[in-house]
């Protein structure tokens, strides 16, 4: 089944304008009662999958080319209490989304402004085209993300998830989010990434744009009190290659 | 020689004029990666349809060219094919490379086709002149037989169908998945047809 088009994920190309938050721990309860009463609506909450691929380096790089990382994000499906099903997760048959985040653009603007292009898979061995695109896999992580809706407002909380390592498994280096009782936090304080953001077709679209900035102006306003919607410094959000 | 393969048709069956049909193929070669010793990325023009082992060996790991196919008849995603993977993807794909993996990947060839479509019964027929910009490069006939999903099955059919045209000889092309060591009871997917486009539209690239 299609992942809901709403989901963080599953557009292909656009134009991502966005406030970031961190959220502590013990806030999070709270802050997503909020913004549930702000949106009228219960969240919505996967879990991700994130592979992260690094290009090998050509031999000569022409001027003004850039490699960037590549994601792919698939979304786990809910863990089946069959006892006898081992493992049960298979990463080469998930369904898989490519996804290309542009460097943020230098702006003005009171938001973070980037290009994401993406594309999901069909049939076939996705982990397979993308190593022979020129691609190494460089880490993966698990996500998971409650998803909520205001008006163009896309809401997410999120909170970075990793597998305890094991070696031996096949395909270890995908990482295996069962059980989904062993995914620990990143980040030692387990606190959360509040993300509010718009997406418009083109960045040309400059009415859409300021519609954009300023339903994410409004947002922040909401929140004040709460939490501070911040723009994020451009460069720790770059996904170029030094 | 589209009009000419058409005549052929029409002249051992009745059949059924469907429409017009076009199609898009587009190959990409792989910028040396750092690292690599100094083979050349070389386009082997030997047509050689037997690929011998020593050409693979000249390839980085992964092969050095990606084919993208655009098909009227699976309308919702291109095939992306590269010599150790194939599959299905959205179009936006195609948008991703030219814009962010300009310096992996650069466009080398791109073929077009365009001709028509018959149905002779349980057969669909189509056939295409394949250009390159204003060159006329040769003519693809692809013959699909649904009634059969079963690949070894679906293979003697349409092979007796097509010699039972009397065409002038052309390069019959049928690589299941595991080339030519098809597995028992194998069936059908797109990813099928895309593998036999990539394979005759790719014109000897990567030996």
């Amino acid at each position: 089944m299609p992942p809901p088009p709403h989901l963080s994920f599953a557009q292909s190309a656009y134009h991502e304008l966005s406030l970031y938050s961190h959220i502590p721990a013990a806030r999070q309860p709270q802050i997503l009662r909020v913004i549930s009463g702000i949106t009228g609506m219960l969240p919505e909450t996967t879990l991700e999958h994130h592979l992260v691929y690094k290009p090998k380096r050509p031999r000569q790089l022409g001027q003004n080319m850039e490699l960037y990382y590549l994601q792919l994000i698939s979304i786990v499906p809910e863990e089946q209490k069959h006892g006898e099903v081992e493992g049960g997760y298979d990463v080469k048959s998930q369904k898989w989304r490519m996804r290309l985040e542009d460097v943020p653009e230098p702006t003005r603007k009171p938001v973070t402004s980037r290009n994401v292009l993406g594309a999901g898979f069909g049939e076939g061995d996705s982990l397979g085209l993308v190593d022979s695109l020129g691609f190494m896999l460089q880490t993966n992580y698990f996500m998971t993300v409650s998803t909520l809706i205001h008006n163009n407002i896309i809401i997410t909380l999120s909170q970075v998830l990793l597998p305890p390592t094991s070696h031996a498994a096949p395909n270890a280096q995908y990482g295996n989010p069962y059980p989904t009782s062993g995914l620990q936090p990143l980040d030692p304080a387990r606190s959360w990434v509040l993300r509010a953001a718009v997406r418009v077709q083109s960045h040309q679209d400059l009415e859409s744009i300021n519609t954009g900035v300023n339903e994410l102006k409004g947002f922040k306003e909401l929140m004040r009190g709460m939490c501070g919607l911040e723009v994020v410094e451009r460069l720790a959000l770059d996904t170029r290659v030094r | 020689m589209v009009p000419l393969l058409a005549d052929h048709l029409g002249k051992c069956h009745q059949p059924l004029y469907t429409g017009k049909w076009a199609l898009e193929h587009r190959l990409l070669q792989k910028t040396i990666p750092s690292g690599t010793s100094a083979a050349s990325p070389t386009t082997s023009s030997s047509p050689s349809n037997n690929q011998s082992p020593q050409t693979h060996q000249q390839l980085p790991a992964g092969g050095n060219y990606m084919q993208y196919l655009d098909l009227p008849h699976y309308p919702q995603r291109l095939i992306v094919s590269t010599p150790s993977a194939i599959v299905t993807l959205d179009r936006e794909f195609e948008l991703l490379v030219r814009s962010k993996l300009s310096a992996l990947w650069s466009p080398r060839q791109t073929l077009r086709g365009e001709g028509v479509v018959y149905e002779v019964d349980d057969f669909k027929v189509r056939i295409a002149n394949i250009m390159q910009g204003d060159v006329w490069k040769g003519v693809l006939v692809e013959v699909e037989y649904a009634p059969c999903s079963t690949l070894a099955v679906a293979e003697g059919v349409i092979r007796g169908f097509v010699e039972g045209l009397g065409w002038p000889a052309g390069r019959f092309t049928f690589v299941g998945k595991g080339g030519g060591k098809r597995a028992e009871g194998e069936e059908w997917s797109v990813l099928d047809t895309g593998r036999q486009y990539c394979e005759v539209l790719r014109m000897g690239w990567g030996g």
